[in-house]
């Protein structure tokens, strides 16, 4: 059977027709985009044309909404173009997977896939893919493009990935959901092969299983031999995870950080899905095509500061395993990126500490926030050497170490002063939250007066290892400096 | 004289398609969509209509249900400028300082209105890709958050402008750039505050939301200006050109600065669409930036960092008489050499 067979007419029809109300256009929020661009769209979506020429079509009007999406600061897109370049995007994916399906040769099949995925995440990055079931049909478009794709290179002999592990055909929706990551024994058998597929499939797979790929990614990510900084004011230790009363009392007593150990005993992600496991990270992002937004540079206070998106193996391969490889010498970091909404599988691997269903005492007056629906969770994902320079934020925090140490050292509100908050900067950004002191620069890149002052300010220190949390109350400034291979997942709660 | 076209043309704004129910293909190879003996002139041209002038007044693009139409201009005392943005033309400014507005757009009954009550003192005016226009009135620049704005006469901001009044006002994707007669000619930009690509450095004391002096080019008599997208450039008495700004992560010159074009040496003028800047001297026209639509002639790409000739555009020893860019394509006006 070939893998054609097994995906259409089914999988084509599920894939070209997604539910009804995620497809019909609410006039209503795009009308602002004005009528050319709108008649435009309806004679696309309407009117039979050339596939290549409406993907051009596509295109266009995504650039057009990518200057719009640019001519306004981030916060005040107007709702018009987010959707409409969302509903493109998912228009263009969509004419793109009926294009791939005339593909016939694997690196065809590859760079189709990559282009899909790339179209797609564009959207849920720059636009955060607004619009009633919007995000629901990118994440299915991309789970049965993997499903896809993986059949497609099975049969004809294409490696997916380097060293990525895969469970088998056509199961990718359900069999990854249950996350067990399968070893292969020297031989190429595999353990616990699901069973119904037929013998010829299964035996084919086998065989290309047992061809080493051509470079093998490392099993793990190597502990770099960075010592630990000595530790003067520790953080006050939990060896074991408190009780929510326990928590909730220190919330409305004392409200002062805490280090907590074995706090992630029970993650996946530190356990059964290891994130420690490159090839595992891999097969979680689709083969590694997922785009990811990384920050380059010192640290975001710095000139040459800059982000860039580029997709995850790409990231994984420059700045993680091979880290100085795009030539400079500062990293890049997979840094404060909701990365669980953008691949919601991954969610499954983390488990929201019990902590963030507690109520924190309001942050200091500078800091008031709206109250959040539930918690802001953030990935933060890079090499040793990434640094987040001196600044507060307007939550109550648990930072979770999933892999390698990191230096924190945190100062309670009550010395701000003597962090010299800075001020509005260039192009009307406000950086109150973020201290001049520059703590990796002699003297702190302040003046001498500034910086004896800074070093009369008190302060708690730590190194956050693998399977602990630290949490932070909201308005407590502190400086992170990872000193391994670092994955952290942090909640922002109020 | 013939127009010359080339560029984005899936409204038709360019060359309509016979096939309604078709997108129009753009146009990468130079085409003549319109002759007349006597004067032609482009009013406008964005990213979905285009206005044109010979006597009488044609509208192409989605403004006439993708047709070409023309249009009653009788009620119209002569047309100085026309302004719109991504929602397609919107009105055009006459001799008398009036402004007039396109009624039933997308049908073809489009035609302008009757002057706007009220309005009988704006001589330019301009909308910018965030929605904010400016507008010169009387002896001031005057800023308004929206159109709506505007014909409310609800400003937003007023400056005035030095001795002289403006020779040009145009509006790019944040902001603006305004020519004056001061000095032979003076470039003052104002505009979005994070992308530095108004030509100048943005201080406390010089913000990028109020306008200021193009620095680099005080001193130099600047003869015409024009702005898009992130793009600006100008054109000196000398006949130097100078380019600032950039696209995406592309760059004409470098942050807040203006960089003086060494190739070609000496133009007759210079025009800005969305992303792209074209020149001409004679019967030769140079373009740099989007090329996407063939906006750059056939050989534009996704940006063109260089300035390249686009080839085959003046035919038959012509000269060139205008360009006009708007959006993501290139309008040339073609004349026969004057003996």
């Amino acid at each position: 059977m070939c893998f054609y067979d097994h995906y259409s007419p089914r999988f084509r029809l599920k894939l070209l027709s997604p539910p009804a109300n995620s497809k019909k256009l609410r006039v209503g929020d795009l009308y602002p985009c004005g009528a050319p661009t709108l008649q435009l769209l309806k004679t696309l979506t309407t009117t039979p044309h050339l596939l290549q020429s409406t993907v051009a079509r596509c295109t266009d009007i995504l650039r057009l909404a990518t200057d719009k999406l640019h001519a306004f600061p981030y916060r005040e897109v107007p709702l018009c173009w987010l959707r409409l370049y969302t509903d493109v995007s998912i228009l263009k994916g969509v004419y793109l997977v009926q294009k791939l399906f005339s593909v016939r040769d694997a690196d065809g099949v590859r760079r189709a896939d990559e282009e899909i995925v790339r179209t797609l995440d564009m959207a849920l990055i720059m636009a955060g893919a607004p619009g009633n079931g919007r995000r629901e049909v990118i994440e299915k478009i991309l789970a049965e493009l993997e499903g896809y794709v993986e059949a497609f290179l099975a049969v004809h002999g294409g490696e997916v990935m380097e060293g990525v592990e895969m469970n088998g055909v056509g199961g990718k929706g359900k069999g990854k959901g249950k996350g067990k990551v399968e070893k292969t024994r020297a031989n190429g058998d595999r353990e616990g092969e699901a069973g119904g597929e037929d013998g010829e499939a299964s035996r084919r797979k086998r065989r290309r299983l047992t061809t080493p790929p051509p470079s093998l990614l490392p099993q793990g990510f190597r502990a770099s031999s960075t010592p630990s900084p000595k530790i003067t004011h520790q953080i006050p230790i939990r060896p074991t995870p408190p009780s929510l009363g326990f928590f909730q009392h220190h919330l409305n007593t004392a409200n002062t950080p805490l280090q907590i150990q074995n706090l992630l005993t029970a993650w996946p992600a530190a356990t059964t899905n290891p994130w420690s496991s490159p090839s595992y990270l891999l097969s979680k992002t689709h083969f590694g095509t997922r785009l990811v937004p990384i920050e380059l540079g010192k640290s975001y206070t710095v000139e040459n500061w800059s982000q860039k998106i580029m997709p995850f193996r790409d990231f994984l391969r420059t700045y993680i395993l091979s880290p100085g490889a795009d030539g400079s010498s500062y990293p890049g970091y997979l840094a404060q990126h909701s990365l669980f909404s953008q691949i919601p599988s991954l969610r499954e691997d983390i488990l929201t500490p019990d902590y963030c269903y507690t109520t924190p005492p309001p942050g200091p007056p500078s800091v008031r926030t709206h109250p959040l629906e539930g918690p802001i969770v953030n990935a933060w994902f890079g090499p040793a050497g990434t640094v987040s320079p001196l600044h507060t934020d307007p939550y109550a925090n648990v930072l979770c170490q999933v892999l390698g140490r990191k230096y924190v050292r945190l100062y309670p509100p009550s010395e701000s002063e003597k962090l010299f908050p800075r001020g509005v900067e260039g192009g009307g950004v406000d950086m109150s939250n973020t201290s001049r002191v520059d703590m990796d620069a002699e003297g702190g890149g302040v003046e001498v007066e500034e910086w004896e002052r800074f070093q009369g300010a008190r302060y708690l220190e730590g190194v956050l290892r693998t399977g602990e949390g630290l949490f932070i109350p909201a308005g407590w400034w502190h400086y992170v400096r990872s000193l391994d291979t670092s994955f952290s997942v942090s909640f922002w709660w109020n | 004289m013939e127009l010359i076209a080339f560029g984005f043309n899936a409204h038709g704004q360019l060359s309509p398609s016979t096939n309604p129910l078709e997108i129009p293909e753009d146009i990468r190879i130079p085409q003549i969509i319109a002759s007349a003996s006597d004067s032609l002139r482009v009013l406008f041209t964005g990213w979905s209509d285009t206005l044109q002038v010979d006597g009488n007044l044609r509208l192409l693009g989605a403004a006439s249900a993708n047709t070409q139409l023309t249009i009653p201009s009788t009620h119209l005392s002569p047309i100085t400028s026309a302004f719109g943005d991504h929602t397609g033309l919107k009105g055009v400014t006459t001799i008398t300082q009036a402004i007039h507005l396109l009624q039933h757009y997308g049908t073809k009954q489009v035609c302008f209105g009757q002057r706007v009550e009220g309005i009988d003192d704006t001589s330019h005016i301009a909308i910018a890709g965030n929605g904010i226009v400016a507008a010169v009135q009387g002896d001031e620049v005057l800023v308004y958050r929206s159109f709506s704005a505007f014909l409310l006469k609800n400003a937003r901001q007023r400056w005035k402008i030095a001795g002289g009044g403006v020779v040009g006002l145009h509006a790019n994707e944040g902001g603006f750039v305004v020519l004056t007669r001061e000095y032979g000619g003076r470039v003052i930009t104002w505009g979005d505050a994070r992308h530095e690509y108004l030509g100048r450095e943005t201080t406390a004391e010089a913000p990028a939301g109020a306008p200021g002096i193009v620095d680099a080019l005080d001193g130099i008599a600047i003869a015409r200006v024009g702005s898009g997208g992130w793009c600006s450039a100008g054109v000196s008495v000398e006949r130097d050109v100078y380019v600032w700004g950039g696209a995406g992560g592309d760059v004409l010159a470098g942050r807040g600065e203006v960089e003086l074009v060494q190739e070609p040496e000496e133009v007759d003028g210079v025009s800005v669409g969305d992303g792209h800047v074209v020149a001409w001297a004679g019967g030769k026209l140079w373009g740099i930036g989007r090329g996407e639509n063939g906006q750059l002639g056939k050989e534009g790409g996704r940006w063109r960092g260089e300035w390249r000739e686009i080839e085959g555009v003046c035919r038959h020893g012509k000269v060139i008489r205008d360009v006009v860019c708007g959006g993501w394509s290139t309008l040339v006006v073609c004349q026969r050499q004057e003996v």
